[in-house]
């Protein structure tokens, strides 16, 4: 548990680390903290302190890696969107790697990517979850898919009420669309993109666009 | 706890695991990798902004690819004691 020794300007983007290696965690915390806009608020060795330590520092954003001794990256997810439902929980996974992104995105996580994307990738994946997006790394979405083959958890089919412009703004989001994305391709504001989102999160019983997107893919309203 | 304490370990009193292979490797030599390209990754991008702090981070990947190394030694070398083992019983 390593708390930031300062706290400097109030619009940095407040990330937490979350991962049971230390070399891993500091490695992150250098590639976090090449950009300006960035302070990295605490590190945790796991789910526990995790979420004690985003009830401390509020970070915008939690890097959190899934298997950790411990509580898992899963269950502090779970405990992190409930006592901290304004956090954003930014799941990096390393491939192959036996994790469960269906719990986690039932859990309420907001994006996935992989530990081997590029530098870029990650940073902007913290960007988007800090704007209230998510995001599923297309490498990611083959699991995702496998997955939920092999499941057959009872998921209802909810999306009969769904209006046909709102059916359209839930396959552009299952396809990885930022909400500008959506509005510029669908010719509608981001402020209307919102307001369909909201009804679609009503409507299919979700709390994120993760969860929105896994509803998706498994009824097949999108192939991926 | 964390899991670095969790390194390869070359006592040679455990009988070969697969099991407890993958798991040393995970918590071991993987992570010292990926943290490597991490590090990498981002000393290249602070080459051009900060050539000398960049010549610090490869001082400090170096060490770390050098304790990599370390661990794989190690690791290869239980794994050849252990084939011995295996042979002579």
């Amino acid at each position: 548990m390593k708390p930031a020794a300062d706290l400097p300007g109030e619009r940095c983007l407040r990330v937490l680390i979350v991962d049971d290696h230390a070399v891993v965690r500091q490695a992150l915390r250098v590639m976090l903290e090449m950009e300006a806009d960035m302070l990295v608020v605490a590190e945790a060795p796991d789910g526990e302190a995790a979420v004690a330590l985003a009830r401390t520092y509020s970070p915008d954003v939690v890097l959190m890696d899934i298997r950790m001794e411990g509580m898992d990256g899963v269950s502090a997810t779970r405990e992190l969107r409930e006592q901290c439902p304004e956090v954003g929980v930014l799941i990096l996974t390393a491939f192959g790697e036996d994790s469960n992104l269906t719990q986690a995105i039932q859990a309420g996580a907001h994006g996935f990517m992989l530990k081997e994307s590029s530098q870029k990738e990650v940073i902007e994946a913290i960007r988007r979850v800090a704007d209230g997006e998510s995001l599923i790394t297309p490498s990611l979405l083959r699991r995702l898919l496998d997955e939920l083959a092999q499941r057959n958890d009872g998921m209802e089919v909810r999306h009969a009420d769904l209006t046909e412009r709102e059916l359209e703004v839930l396959k552009s989001l299952a396809q990885g669309l930022s909400n500008n994305e959506i509005a510029k391709d669908l010719v509608i504001s981001k402020k209307t993109v919102k307001t369909h989102l909201g009804h679609i999160f009503s409507k299919l019983d979700v709390e994120s666009r993760a969860q929105a997107m896994l509803y998706a893919i498994r009824e097949k309203i999108v192939e991926v | 706890m964390d899991s670095d304490d969790n390194r390869l370990k070359d006592d040679g009193s455990q009988p070969f695991d697969p099991e407890r292979l993958a798991h040393e490797l995970h918590d071991g030599v993987i992570q010292e990798v990926s943290a490597i390209v991490l590090r990498l990754e981002t000393c290249q991008r602070r080459l051009r902004m900060d050539p000398e702090a960049a010549d610090g981070d490869l001082e400090i990947i170096k060490e770390q690819a050098r304790a990599a190394l370390r661990g794989l030694r190690t690791l290869s070398a239980r794994l050849r004691k252990e084939g011995q083992h295996e042979t002579r019983s």
